[in-house]
């Protein structure tokens, strides 16, 4: 159980956000990343996960639409990555069946005893291994194929009272379609109001240039910078730089 | 006869690190501007960032050369070549942004070549303050120069900005002369 008066900080380890995050993540936070395609949920999602395990967080990753293996593939193109970060289990790559141990299902949950079934596979996995990160990319994806969106609501509240407890710092990816709303207006929908934190990752358009942008719109237990940010996707991990105002 | 190669490396080596410095000069010094710039980074076992907003990092590297001027210590973040259209250079000295008004990804992309330096000493420079001036105004140039060289303070870099005395317009010299630590002004030979 985290103490909520002296809540530890979970340094997601990317040097920029941390700080605009006064040091990190409250540990048993659950993060919602969200965004259009294409602006970098996945890499701050794996650099977060890769660093988290490189500094002795046990690391869980649960891929929802691109495979581990694709996912792992890309992942030695981060220069901060270490093989043996995989080959001791300090950083785990696994698709939802594999954790429900349900190879017949097509990859996410498709009634909602899945849910119930994957909530608790989940609880039992972080608990026998330790797991102190979990990243689930995407969460959106895996509820593509309901209509009723209380279920999905209702994977994110249970998700949120077991990582609180269990001190696990979650981060989960989300998906908005470009015509969707605007940034602000994402942390006004049910799964922002859940979450503890509220990442959104965007575009800024100036004059013919395109930016890509991180803003932290919301993270409890913090005091942290609403500004937005530009950010780069480098080798080297995601880069960040305050988006200049010319004085306006 | 004044050694405009040998002013700069005074110049720089009486500061030390983590002062910006803007050095103006007429632009018939400009090579040797340079060669002073790289002298220096040579002699302090130094590397060099260079910002390029004027010229295209391709066409620095082949002058260079034939100046037999030693470039391996040298990375480019060249911010005219694509929107220019320009051919690029494939030597891997060379990161490219898209124009010289995306000012965040030119800052990214230093951060960036520092962080690949690791402990390395590096020189940046800006070239120059007139290039992009002409494509950002003097409130966006103050910003950036501000972050650019905020972020550059706790890594002992050298922040040198160049600024042609001929095109040097009054608001310019005035942000410089408020964003910079020290304007340090390089005459030619009489």
């Amino acid at each position: 159980m985290v103490n909520n008066q002296e809540r530890e900080k979970c340094a997601s380890g990317i040097e920029g956000l941390d700080s605009i995050l006064g040091g990190g993540f409250p540990v048993g936070s659950m993060v919602l990343v969200t965004g259009v395609p294409g602006v970098g949920k996945t890499s701050l999602s794996l650099e977060f996960a890769i660093r988290g395990a490189g500094a002795g967080d046990r690391t869980l990753y649960i891929t929802t639409i691109e495979r581990p293996e694709k996912l792992l593939a890309s992942v030695p193109e981060f220069d901060f990555f270490r093989q043996d970060l995989l080959d001791e289990g300090m950083l785990t790559f696994m698709e939802v069946p594999e954790l429900m141990d349900a190879v017949s299902m097509r990859g996410r949950p498709e009634c909602r005893e899945d849910v119930l079934r994957f909530s608790e596979a989940l609880s039992r996995y972080i608990d026998d291994n330790g797991v102190r990160r979990l990243i689930i990319d995407s969460y959106s994806a895996m509820f593509h194929a309901f209509d009723d969106h209380g279920v999905s609501r209702d994977l994110l509240l249970m998700l949120s009272e077991m990582i609180y407890r269990k001190g696990c710092t979650a981060m989960l990816v989300a998906d908005v379609e470009p015509s969707s709303t605007s940034d602000l207006a994402i942390t006004a929908t049910m799964e922002s109001i859940i979450a503890d934190g509220v990442i959104v990752l965007g575009n800024h358009q100036r004059r013919s240039d395109l930016l890509r942008t991180l803003q932290v719109l919301k993270m409890k237990g913090t005091s942290h910078s609403r500004s937005k940010y530009v950010i780069d996707l480098t080798s080297s991990g995601v880069l960040i730089t305050p988006l200049l105002r010319g004085g306006a | 006869m004044a050694d405009v190669a040998a002013d700069v490396g005074t110049a720089l080596a009486e500061t030390g690190p983590s002062v910006a410095t803007v050095l103006q000069f007429p632009v018939s010094q400009y090579f040797e501007v340079l060669r002073g710039l790289v002298d220096f980074t040579q002699s302090k076992g130094m590397g060099m960032v260079y910002i390029t907003a004027a010229v295209p990092a391709g066409t620095i590297l082949s002058t260079f050369e034939a100046l037999d001027v030693e470039t391996v210590n040298i990375s480019f973040v060249d911010s005219i070549s694509q929107m220019m259209m320009s051919e690029r250079d494939d030597s891997g000295k060379v990161i490219y942004v898209e124009s010289p008004t995306v000012l965040e990804n030119i800052i990214l992309k230093v951060a960036y070549l520092m962080r690949r330096a690791g402990d390395k000493k590096q020189l940046v420079l800006v070239d120059s303050i007139n290039s992009l001036a002409l494509h950002n105004d003097a409130k966006m140039l103050s910003e950036f120069l501000h972050v650019l060289i905020s972020s550059l303070s706790p890594k002992e870099a050298y922040p040198v900005v160049l600024a042609t005395k001929e095109s040097m317009r009054p608001e310019i010299a005035e942000m410089l002369a408020l964003v910079c630590d020290q304007v340090v002004e390089l005459s030619g030979p009489e």
